[in-house]
C-alpha cells in the first residue's frame, strides 16, 4: 500500500563540527573543520547554522583539509560569524564543478582574485605551490577596499616568498599602507603578463570581474584563455531550485567556474 | 481513442463520487472542487465537480507542496535530523491533460544526477486518472504544445467525456488494476460509434512557435522588452500559477532548540528571487525578470531537458492583472 523510495536524500546535511576559527577581517573569518573532505578546488559546500538557514560557500583550501572563508553580509553568514569551535553546523557537498587541474598543468597561471573572491582560489594556489614543478609562471593579483579587507594575509606573507609573482593592492591605503593602491587591474602594467600558454583564472565582485576581463582581452587574452568563478543566489545547489541560472546553465551544477566564453554573451551577467 | 472496437468500458458519471469514496478506503484521493467563490481545486474533501474546463489552480502543489517540511532538527546535547518524506499512496482523479503533461515536464527537474525524494516519493505513490479535454477555455493553446487536449500517455487511466458517461482506457499496468479492482464502478457496454466518436475539441488560441530559440537568441538586446515588461507588477501570479513552475526557496523555523527546514514555493517575478546578501541582484529591473521567465520557458529549459516548460494551459494569460500575454509575446518576438 505504501512503497518507499530508497534513495539518498541529498538536502540532509552531515553534521560538523567547527575546529579552528581563525580571524581574517572585521567581517571575515575563515572555519576549518577537522574532518577530511574530498574536493576539486572552486567546489563550494552549502552550510547550515539550523535555525538560520542554509548558504553556498566555496571552499578555501585544498583537500582533503576543508576551510570555509565566510564574510557577514546576510542573515545566515551573520549566524555562521557568530560560530563558535565546537559548535554543530551542517554541510552539504562538495557541489559544483571546480577548476580543471588537469587543464593547468604546463601553463603559465594568472590568478586574479578580489577581497573574499580570493578564498575559490587559494586552494588551487595551495595545490600549484605543493607541485609547482608542473606549472609555468604564477601570477597572484589581489585587491582589497583596505588594508583591513585582505583576507589570508598569512598565506600572502608566504605566497610573497614562495617562487610566484605576487602583487597586491589596495583601494584606498591607510597610514601603514606602504604597497599599491588602487584598483586591481591597475597591477597588470606592473606584471610581464602575456597570453602565450597561460590561462586566467577570476574571482571577484561582478564589476571587478568586468575590468579585470578587459584587462586581460587588452594583454590579447582570448576568452577561453579567461575562468571566471560566478557567485548567484543558491537554494539547494543541485540543480532544482532554480535561482542560480545564467542562461541555460546553472552556476551550482555547471559552475560555479566557467570558461568566460560560456557565458561572455549573457550581457547581465557580469554586473 | 479507438473506437474500431464495439465493446468499450464506460464510468457513468452518476457514479463518479461512489467510485471516489469507495477508493477513499484505500488512499488518499484528490479531485476538483469549487468553493463558493468559483475557483476550482484539487482537494480531498468536497463535493466532486465535473463541470470545469480546468482546475484554476494546477495539482502540482499534490507533487510539489507550497510549503513543506524538508526535515526537522533537534539540537539538544545530541544533535538529530529528521526527515519528512511523504509516503501515503494516493489518486488525483480528473487531471487534465496539460497538468499530466506539466509532472512530467517536473520529473526531469526532480531526477536526473540528484533525485529529490519528496518529489519523487509522491509521484511514485499517486496514480492519475486523467480526463480528456472536451471544452478547453479561450485561452489553452495546449495542441500548440502536443500536451492536450487528449492524452496518449502519462495518467494511469484516461477518461473521455461522452455526455452521461466517460469511456475509460487504463494506460499502464497500475491503472489496469485499478479498473479490475473496482469493476463493480465501471461497465462494459455495445456503445454506437457515432455516439462513442469523439467530439471535435476547439483550440482557439493560438502560439507561433517556429524559431522560438533563434528568435530569443536574437532578442536578447532588443528594445521590446522594455516595451512589453513595462506594465508587470511582479506579482507572480503567472509563476503561481504556472503548472510548469517549480522554483523554490528554503528557509529554518525554530524556536530555541527544535525547528525545521522548510521550503516554499519562490518565483523570478520577485526582486529578492535574485538579490544576494549584500545586495548585488543580477536580474535587478522587471524587463530582466519577466525576460527570464519566456526565456526560461521557451529556451533555457529546452537547452537543458528538451521541452518547452509550457503547457499551453493558458492560465497565466487568464490571471494577469495587467493582460501580459506570453502566447503573444512569444508569437511576435523578433529580434528587433
Amino acid at each position: 500500500m505504501e512503497s518507499s523510495l530508497e534513495i539518498e536524500n541529498p538536502y540532509l546535511p552531515r553534521l560538523m563540527k567547527v575546529q579552528k576559527i581563525r580571524v581574517e577581517t572585521d567581517s571575515i573569518k575563515t572555519f576549518e573543520f577537522g574532518e577530511t573532505f574530498s574536493h576539486i578546488p572552486g567546489q563550494f559546500v552549502e552550510l547550515s547554522v539550523f535555525g538560520a538557514g542554509e548558504v553556498p560557500i566555496s571552499i578555501s583550501s585544498a583537500p582533503p583539509n576543508l576551510e570555509l572563508t565566510v564574510n557577514r553580509v546576510g542573515i545566515v553568514t551573520n549566524a555562521i560569524y557568530d560560530l563558535e569551535v565546537g559548535d554543530v553546523v551542517g554541510i552539504r557537498g562538495p557541489y559544483g564543478n571546480g577548476r580543471p587541474i588537469d587543464e593547468l598543468r604546463g601553463k603559465n597561471i594568472v590568478i586574479v582574485g578580489g577581497g573574499i573572491g580570493l578564498a575559490p582560489l587559494r586552494s588551487l594556489v595551495q595545490i600549484i605551490l605543493s607541485d609547482r614543478k608542473n606549472y609555468g609562471k604564477l601570477y597572484i593579483l589581489y585587491g582589497a577596499r583596505t588594508p583591513n579587507d585582505l583576507v589570508f594575509k598569512q598565506d600572502l606573507e608566504k605566497w610573497s616568498k614562495a617562487p610566484a609573482n605576487l602583487f597586491v593592492t589596495v583601494d584606498r591605503a591607510d597610514e601603514h599602507w606602504k604597497g599599491n593602491v588602487g584598483v586591481v587591474t591597475t597591477l597588470f602594467p606592473k606584471t610581464d603578463i602575456t597570453p602565450e600558454n597561460a590561462i586566467a583564472l577570476i574571482c571577484g565582485p561582478g564589476i571587478m570581474m568586468k575590468f579585470v576581463i578587459k584587462s586581460l582581452k587588452t594583454l590579447n587574452f582570448e576568452d577561453d584563455q579567461i575562468v571566471v568563478s560566478m557567485e548567484r543566489v543558491m537554494k539547494c545547489g543541485i540543480g532544482k531550485c532554480g535561482h542560480c541560472n545564467i542562461g541555460a546553465k546553472y552556476v551550482c551544477i555547471d559552475g560555479p567556474v566557467f570558461n568566460y566564453k560560456e557565458i561572455a554573451n549573457i550581457p547581465t551577467e557580469l554586473k | 481513442m479507438t473506437l474500431s472496437r464495439d465493446h468499450m468500458m464506460i464510468l457513468k458519471k452518476q457514479n463518479v463520487s461512489r467510485l471516489l469514496d469507495e477508493l477513499r478506503r484505500e488512499c488518499e484521493v484528490f479531485y476538483p472542487t469549487r468553493d463558493e467563490e468559483g475557483i476550482v481545486s484539487f482537494s480531498n474533501v468536497g463535493n466532486v465537480v465535473l463541470d470545469y474546463s480546468n482546475s484554476t489552480l494546477p495539482p502540482k502543489d499534490l507533487f510539489l507542496p507550497q510549503t513543506e517540511t524538508t526535515f526537522e532538527f533537534e539540537k539538544g546535547a545530541e544533535f538529530r535530523l529528521q526527515p519528512r518524506v511523504h509516503i501515503l499512496k494516493r489518486i488525483v482523479f480528473g487531471i487534465r491533460p496539460c497538468d499530466v503533461n506539466s509532472l512530467i515536464l517536473l520529473d526531469k527537474v526532480f531526477s536526473g544526477d540528484f533525485l529529490d525524494p519528496y518529489y519523487l516519493q509522491r509521484r511514485r505513490n499517486t496514480s492519475l486518472m486523467a480526463i480528456n479535454c472536451s471544452e478547453p477555455e479561450k485561452n489553452c493553446f495546449c495542441s500548440f504544445l502536443e500536451t492536450g487536449p487528449s492524452l496518449k500517455e502519462g495518467a494511469d487511466i484516461v477518461l473521455t467525456d461522452l455526455g452521461d458517461f466517460y469511456y475509460v482506457e487504463a494506460l499502464t499496468e497500475k491503472g489496469k488494476k485499478l479498473v479490475d479492482s473496482e469493476l463493480s464502478f465501471f461497465e462494459e457496454v455495445n456503445v454506437e460509434k457515432e455516439i462513442a466518436r469523439k467530439r471535435k475539441v476547439e483550440i482557439t488560441k493560438t502560439i507561433d512557435l517556429k524559431g522560438i530559440a533563434e528568435r530569443l537568441e536574437k532578442s536578447i538586446e532588443s528594445p521590446y522588452w522594455s516595451k512589453v515588461s513595462k506594465k508587470c507588477l511582479n506579482c507572480a501570479i503567472c509563476t503561481y500559477l504556472c503548472p510548469t513552475c517549480y522554483c523554490f526557496d528554503a528557509v529554518d523555523e525554530s524556536l530555541d532548540f527544535k525547528g525545521q527546514r522548510i521550503r516554499c514555493w519562490d518565483s523570478c517575478m520577485f526582486p529578492s528571487y535574485s538579490r544576494m546578501a549584500g545586495g548585488i541582484n543580477p536580474r535587478a529591473t522587471k524587463k530582466d525578470r519577466l525576460m527570464q521567465r519566456v526565456y526560461h520557458k521557451f529556451k533555457y529549459f529546452d537547452d537543458r531537458y528538451g521541452n518547452f516548460a509550457c503547457v499551453g494551459c493558458g492560465r497565466c494569460v487568464a490571471a494577469c492583472p495587467v493582460n501580459i500575454d506570453i502566447t503573444k509575446i512569444v508569437s511576435e518576438v523578433r529580434g528587433e
